[in-house]
């Protein structure tokens, strides 16, 4: 176990520093480096002594080597564009990206469920049928355009919810920022949700074939009982990768979805920062939604062999 | 086992249900469209008529016109080709790369597997959104790099899938007795082994041309896919969204395109699979 984690960990480890390494060599090898150097207003000397500044007259993997060290010191750097240091925006921007696809995974996840559980029971009914055609729709629906029809039908024709942004301008409630949460969490959400109601249907439908489910009926156990203690707890282990998978598409899927409900995310800063070459702030978000989505995979892998008895690592 | 993938009955499986026929159809009728939009189209896509903007369909633009008062119908035609052309080229693009590297895993085993398999489940943990993000935004979105970049950001599942097909293929009788003919094993590998994979090939190609689809239309939404004025239905998503509290119709047409064609790849690539593999 403990040979595993650490195992795990030396790979993460070296899967960031690829990350990053690529990420620092195709951003430095774009022309012109940051937009706010190119400014023709700019003195030519200015423009140097920022670039000195900045350490940006530098060979590129000298630059990388000391990025590397300011970030094992937890220092992400400073923005040369919006004139913060990397930590802040990301500071102020992290929660909001956590509190969206918090509330999403929790809406996929406890409808989901439960719906994939009831399809797989009622296989080949028109409930099944149902739910299984919902959800390949879902699987197909572009974000941003079922984002834009909810804002269309919710806050421009039944004007009950407000389009965009985390807060009404002057207010900071708790209950303002919750309006504000419900359409972008519902729209990630309930794309997600799709997955998850294919992946549950099928685990289940595995797991009610198995010959201990048999068993417990020949039993004479209560259905429901076998559904809960048998058959799920099992259908449960592939829905934990799941998870696991589903974070990475959650996290980029938050991205679109802040963009287009102007939820003050990470996403946004990301693609923000994208459109004025802000280098600093790119490396930034790159570590900490890989670092994000890494510690996932490793919870999901940790709690599979605690859910999974015959998974030894 | 060799029976049930003989193809004909893979192909009486498929045209079994209405699914498979309806999602064929909707593919033909957009490929049409995408094709002959030059002929189909009633107007210049990019023909502005400033005197015209954002006006309700009518008998002379059957789905009225747009901001700059471009015709809706016409844009939605080319932006059809823009579409189906990055789909379907980062779709070769990422089997090409998938198959080659599954392959080459499945085959040759011993570290080659190790590199690569190593590297495919590192790439499959990467945030493609970042990584897409990152990549066209300072190479700048130029068809081919669109195309290559959405390609890198999906081989994984392909090289996967070869990976494990020519596992189990490579010691199948067939196999050795190529070898036994003095065949080379480059040879073997792709004419007698990699032929094997062809179903699940087809069946991931499919998958992915609806993955390449809607991807291309969430980074033209973003506006870093296609770049205007080239029309594709995500850039002309993003000029709607201006306009919702005016216009809300001009943002239900390039979604319902986008939204059906990627549900008919997806549609025919889940009949294909069970097709032809009806475990």
């Amino acid at each position: 176990m403990t040979r595993f984690v650490v195992r795990r960990f030396v790979e993460a480890l070296v899967l960031l520093l690829v990350i990053t390494a690529f990420t620092f060599a195709l951003i430095h090898a774009a022309p012109g480096g940051p937009s706010i150097l190119l400014d023709p207003s700019m003195a030519p000397e200015d423009a140097q002594r920022l670039r000195q500044a900045y350490g940006l007259d530098q060979p590129v993997p000298i630059q990388y080597m000391r990025w590397l060290g300011r970030l094992s010191m937890g220092d992400l750097g400073f923005s040369i564009g919006v004139g913060r240091p990397v930590a802040e925006l990301i500071g102020n921007a992290l929660p909001a990206t956590l509190l969206l696809s918090g509330t999403a995974l929790l809406i996929a996840l406890a409808f989901g469920i439960p719906v994939g559980i009831v399809a797989a029971l009622k296989r080949d009914t028109w409930l099944d049928k149902l739910v299984t055609s919902l959800s390949f729709f879902g699987l197909s629906m572009p974000v941003f355009w079922y984002g834009l029809i909810l804002i269309i039908l919710f806050a421009v024709n039944l004007r009950v919810l407000p389009a965009g942004g985390m807060n009404t301008p002057g207010s900071e409630s708790w209950v303002d920022t919750l309006a504000h949460l419900v359409l972008p969490a519902f729209t990630l959400g309930t794309v997600n949700m799709a997955q998850v109601v294919r992946y549950t249907r099928s685990a289940m439908l595995g797991a009610v074939k198995q010959d201990y489910v048999r068993t417990a009926r020949a039993k004479g156990l209560r259905p429901s009982g076998i559904v809960l203690k048998h058959a799920f707890r099992n259908a449960l282990i592939p829905i934990v990768t799941l998870v696991g998978l589903l974070v990475p598409r959650l996290v980029g899927g938050a991205a679109i979805t802040e963009s287009v409900f102007s939820w003050p995310g990470l996403g946004r800063l990301a693609v923000a920062a994208a459109s004025r070459h802000d280098y600093a702030t790119i490396m930034g978000i790159t570590v900490m939604v890989s670092v994000l989505v890494i510690v996932c995979n490793l919870v999901a892998d940790l709690v599979y062999s605690a859910l999974d008895p015959r998974v030894t690592y | 086992m060799r029976g049930a993938r003989s193809p004909l009955k893979a192909s009486n499986r498929f045209w079994r249900g209405w699914t498979s026929k309806a999602a064929v159809s909707l593919i033909a009728v957009l490929a049409l469209g995408a094709l002959l939009a030059p002929y189909l189209a009633p107007y210049d896509p990019n023909a502005m008529d400033l005197m015209n903007t954002l006006a309700p369909p009518s008998r002379e633009h059957p789905l009225g016109t747009d901001q700059s008062g471009r015709d809706v119908l016409s844009r939605l035609l080319y932006g059809g080709r823009v579409s189906m052309l990055v789909g379907l080229a980062s779709m070769a693009a990422s089997i090409v790369i998938g198959s080659v590297l599954g392959a080459l895993a499945g085959y040759w085993g011993g570290w080659v597997d190790s590199l690569i398999s190593r590297a495919t489940d590192m790439m499959l943990s990467v945030p493609m959104f970042f990584f897409l993000l990152t990549v066209l935004s300072i190479l700048g979105s130029s068809m081919p790099i669109l195309v290559i970049a959405i390609a890198l950001s999906n081989w994984m599942q392909v090289a996967r899938m070869v990976r494990a097909e020519v596992l189990a293929n490579k010691n199948l009788a067939f196999v050795e007795s190529a070898t036994a003919l003095g065949l080379t094993r480059a040879r073997t590998l792709a004419r007698h082994i990699l032929p094997q994979s062809l179903p699940t090939i087809i069946v991931a190609a499919t998958l992915g041309i609806a993955y390449a689809i809607l991807t291309e239309s969430a980074l033209s939404y973003l506006g870093i896919g296609v770049t205007p004025p080239t029309p594709s239905w995500g850039n002309m998503l993003a000029d709607a969204r201006s306009y919702i509290w005016v216009s809300p119709l001009l943002t239900l047409w390039p979604g319902v395109m986008i939204f059906i064609t990627v549900l008919a790849f997806n549609a025919l690539g889940d009949t294909l699979r069970s097709a032809t593999d009806p475990t």
